[in-house]
């Protein structure tokens, strides 16, 4: 079998593991969102907000189209945040539109965007979360990540966080990793 | 009834595929954020963060909402089955020196667990790393057999071996042998570089790495044992093995010891006389069988000690093997090679925080390599009068420092030092040289690598130099890009990886010239080469991968690779006419050389399903020279003394290696009680020489040769091989803590036979028979249940 020969065999097989493989990614994204979820969750209680926004509707705005929004719904069905308020889903496809909100979400596809979003929400007492390795060092104030042993976590920049006028419990702050 | 066999092997995945369809409720899958929760006890209160959610209960939402953000600290990126998780995030330290799961580690890499390896049945080592895509066993030098990867004989130092971080290889000439060596029920598990691990191991881990790391204190239990087996015609072997673990607040024990004796073969073998049987009239030799008289025998035993951050780890190989390559006038196989080896450790961790750590070891080791074992009846063998007998020290200093910047760039520095003092017992006359018995080597070697976890992808820079007086300084860096995304991952690799020349390789080094050595009285005893010319072969190589998560409890991964190695050190025959007319018929000396260039090309699948009902691996390796530079001594070639008069016969691949191999291992749950495993090899058809007979007839000079003298090598083409092993394993009877293994291992009778993969005329090395074994085991836990 020349080089040539085997890289086709290489590449035909390759194509076809990733159809296989197709059949089942819709599962592996419910999990990883689903987890996510968990952890936004956790944020609702353990972030504080700026006192004006403890009360009403809390708002969790998702740019763009993302998995995320199926699991946020189900949590915002199943779950209160802070001491008690209602959640609500918001998704919204141009940065015109954004909401008074206290989660952003970004998702990969919008990644890009972050300057315009920062540049948007500037002391607005809005999280931003990105589900992007790395962008927490570059603006967002908390971003997913996993590490070696497939665990999700997340990377967290605490001047980014006091800028939006927002505060952390040490206890939460203690499971993230201190970027920037 | 094999090519049915060999159908459902192809369509097991499938089947298992299929099977699994049902497992997809969300409830099932919701699990699988918590990958650890149903053994580990720290995560036991994870599974089951609320009173409705149980492992097969459907999972109430809210309930995982509330759970505490120690519990989220545990909580998966990716669902995946537990089974399967705890396999492939298993943290794997061979190929980074740094802990990293089997998707990120900067090689192409194989696990192998206790678990696989004792349900397996397996019989010794051959059994396990026969599973291994692109791993082979052939035959090496009187009556050894010696491995390869990738269609590369590596056994000749190019393939590490480490037993707890400890090397085993043996320091004159490297080599490392198989065949009831190296007890499988001691094995915790077995992390394999597939591919070159020199720029943080050195100069013996050019094609491979295998780091045998066994079991330890953690097992708190007294554990021991003992197998037999039968083959068709002769007894197998037997072994008897004991494990004591035990841990305290800030002290741990392991101790463990394994004896064992086995036969290598009960088949027939054409087998050389001694010189002193030959020059009687017996003739060259004839065939014979090896029933009973092919023993190889094993000890081993090994201590731990750790005391806080202070390790102290000893072990002992005794391994001696019988030559069945040759025999003397009463057809007996008298000759034995010794392999023993003693080695300690010494190292402390010394953590400067939770970023710094610092790694000073010293490790001490005394080797008899090669000791043969000659009764004075015979010792007029091809060896000469007398015996060989090779006592090596090396003492070895190291440091190894690492540092975590963040969670993101680590980096690590390391430096080792050591120095072998031999002692070489050897008057023989052709095989060895005849130079200076005593010998000090030193050598040293920096390495230092920088892994940064990048957002887009990881980054593992890494290099070792290597420094000696005998050979120029070798440099090998490596840089390596990993990236997992969800379920896929890729890796592209490339490496320079060498062999360093050791003591053994410099004494026998050989670059065409060489002189006559006289006794006293004029008689011819031996060669000696004019000079020590042989420099590290180096091997550039590049390899790529690509792995997906099928389903929620399938793994697959392809890979690519290219090896092309330059100055390739090579240990053959050299015969030429001058020799023949000095020392008689056939005779020549074994020497190392460097070749101008080799390298192989090839790719490999790896397919596993793990749920808990079992699991099933698959994997396929193929290799090829086609587009590869290739040397005769390697090469499928006719039978011929001289290179020049060689034909190649097959330039797709080389001698004793098949381009394509299938291996498969399953294991089935039948009940709490009872588990069926099936492990199989195919491998298509080989190449190797084998002695051919040509009758009564002349030499050159016109001087007669009987028949029983004029024997010479003929290229044999040998057929597929389909091995297939069955075990069953009973757990907890007839006592509690009892377990009962039984199997028939290559149920078709196949004996498959090592073929000699370079140029040389030793014919194919006989294998076992169908074997039929038993094994038994016992465990008293040393801690009260709470």
């Amino acid at each position: 079998m020349s080089i040539r020969r085997q890289i086709r065999v290489l590449i035909i097989a390759l194509t076809l593991l990733c159809q296989l493989s197709g059949i089942r990614q819709g599962v592996a994204q419910d999990t990883y969102y689903q987890s996510q979820s968990l952890f936004i969750y956790k944020f609702t209680k353990y972030i504080i907000w700026p006192k004006n926004m403890t009360s009403g509707n809390f708002v969790i705005c998702v740019y763009g189209n993302s998995p995320v929004v199926k699991e946020l719904e189900t949590m915002a069905a199943l779950k209160k945040a802070g001491k008690g308020q209602n959640i609500v889903i918001v998704q919204v496809q141009t940065l015109d539109n954004l909401p008074k909100a206290h989660i952003l979400y970004i998702p990969s596809s919008k990644s890009r965007e972050l300057a315009d979003i920062m540049e948007k929400t500037k002391k607005a007492g809005v999280l931003i979360i990105a589900e992007r390795e790395g962008l927490a060092k570059k603006g967002a104030v908390i971003n997913f990540m996993t590490t070696e042993d497939e665990l999700l976590k997340f990377e967290i920049n605490v001047a980014r966080l006091k800028e939006q006028l927002l505060d952390i419990m040490p206890e939460l702050l203690k499971l993230g990793y201190k970027v920037g | 009834m094999k090519r049915l066999l060999l159908l459902l092997i192809v369509l097991l995945p499938g089947l298992l595929m299929h099977g699994q369809e049902k497992d997809t409720t969300q409830g099932k899958e919701f699990r699988y954020l918590f990958g650890f929760a149903k053994n580990k006890d720290k995560y036991a209160v994870i599974n089951n963060p609320s009173d409705s959610i149980g492992r097969n209960d459907t999972v109430r939402l809210s309930a995982f909402y509330d759970m505490s953000l120690e519990q989220l600290d545990s909580i998966k990126a990716l669902g995946i089955a537990p089974e399967l998780e705890r396999f492939i995030n298993r943290l794997i330290s061979v190929s980074a020196a740094k802990p990293l799961t089997q998707r990120t580690s900067p090689n192409i890499i194989t696990l192998i667990t206790e678990d696989e390896i004792r349900k397996s049945g397996a019989r010794d080592l051959i059994d396990v790393l026969r599973l291994v895509p692109g791993f082979h066993f052939a035959q090496d030098l009187n009556g050894n057999v010696g491995i390869g990867l990738r269609g590369n004989w590596a056994t000749e130092g190019k393939m590490l071996v480490m037993v707890d971080g400890m090397e085993i290889n043996e320091y004159y000439t490297a080599h490392l042998y198989f065949g009831n060596h190296l007890p499988v029920d001691l094995i915790k598990r077995i992390e394999i570089i597939r591919g070159p691990g020199s720029a943080i191991y050195g100069g013996f881990a050019e094609f491979g790495v295998i780091n045998i790391i066994t079991r330890g204190a953690d097992e708190n239990q007294l554990e021991f044992g003992g197998g037999a087996g039968m083959m068709t015609k002769e007894y197998a072997g037997n072994q008897s093995w004991m494990h004591l673990g035990k841990t305290w607040k800030n002290f741990s024990l392991s101790l463990s010891s394994c004896n064992s004796t086995s036969q290598r073969s009960d088949q027939k073998i054409y087998s050389f006389y001694d010189a002193a049987a030959s020059s009687s009239g017996a003739g060259v030799g004839d065939y014979v069988s090896v029933a009973g008289k092919s023993a190889i025998e094993s000890t081993w035993s090994q201590l731990n000690l750790k005391w806080k951050n202070l390790t102290f780890s000893s072990l002992s190989d005794l391994y001696r093997t019988t030559d069945i390559t040759q025999m003397n006038a009463n057809r007996d196989h008298k000759v034995k090679y010794g392999f023993s080896g003693g080695y300690t450790e010494l190292k402390y961790e010394l953590k400067g925080g939770s970023k710094f750590t610092l790694t000073p070891k010293v490790n001490l080791g005394l080797q008899t390599p090669w000791e043969e074992g000659t009764p004075y009846a015979i010792a007029q063998n091809e060896h000469g009068t007398d015996s060989v007998n090779i006592v090596l020290l090396r003492l070895k200093e190291s440091l190894t420092a690492t540092y975590d910047f963040d969670h993101r760039t680590s980096i690590l520095f390391g430096a080792e030092h050591y120095t072998d003092f031999t002692n070489i017992r050897d008057t023989v006359g052709q095989a060895y040289f005849t130079s200076d018995p005593k010998y000090q080597y030193a050598a040293a070697g920096i390495f230092g690598q920088a892994l940064f976890k990048l957002p887009a992808f990881h980054l593992v820079l890494g290099a070792r130099t290597e420094l000696s007086s005998e050979f120029k300084p070798a440099i090998v860096p490596r840089i390596a890009i990993t990236k997992k995304w969800n379920r896929y991952h890729f890796k592209v690799l490339l490496s320079q990886a060498f062999r360093a020349p050791t003591i053994g390789n410099l004494e026998q080094a050989f670059d065409g010239n060489y002189s006559v050595v006289y006794d006293t009285a004029g008689q011819a005893i031996g060669i000696s080469s004019v000079g020590r010319n042989l420099e590290p072969e180096r091997t550039f190589v590049f390899e790529a991968e690509f792995g997906v998560m099928l389903k929620n409890n399938m793994y697959l991964t392809a890979n690519f690779f290219d090896f092309t190695s330059k100055d390739p050190i090579v240990y053959y025959y050299y015969q030429d006419n001058f020799l023949e007319r000095t020392f008689g018929y056939g005779s020549g000396v074994y020497v190392y050389q460097n070749f101008p260039m080799s390298g192989t090309t090839g790719l490999e699948l790896d397919y596993r399903i793990k749920g808990n009902w079992g699991y099933c691996n698959l994997n396929y390796s193929y290799y090829s020279v086609k587009n590869n530079p290739r040397i005769p001594v390697y090469s499928v070639n006719t039978f011929d003394f001289s290179a020049e008069n060689q034909t190649e016969i097959n330039p797709k691949q080389l001698l004793a290696f098949p381009s394509h191999k299938l291996s498969v291992s399953t294991f089935f749950d039948v009940s709490d009680r009872l588990s069926i495993s099936f492990t199989g090899n195919y491998w298509s058809k080989t190449y190797g020489y084998d002695v051919m007979f040509l009758g009564d007839g002349y030499d050159d000079n016109g001087n007669f040769i009987p028949a029983a003298y004029h024997v010479s090598g003929r290229l044999v083409r040998y057929r597929p091989v389909f091995l297939a092993n069955l075990y069953f394993t009973l757990r907890d009877l007839p006592i509690k803590n009892m377990n009962i293994g039984f199997g028939v291992h290559d149920i078709f009778n196949d004996s498959p036979v090592f073929i000699q993969p370079f140029f040389g005329l030793k014919a194919p090395l006989p294998g076992p028979s169908r074997e039929v074994s038993l094994k038994l085991s016992y465990k008293i836990p040393l801690t009260k249940k709470k």
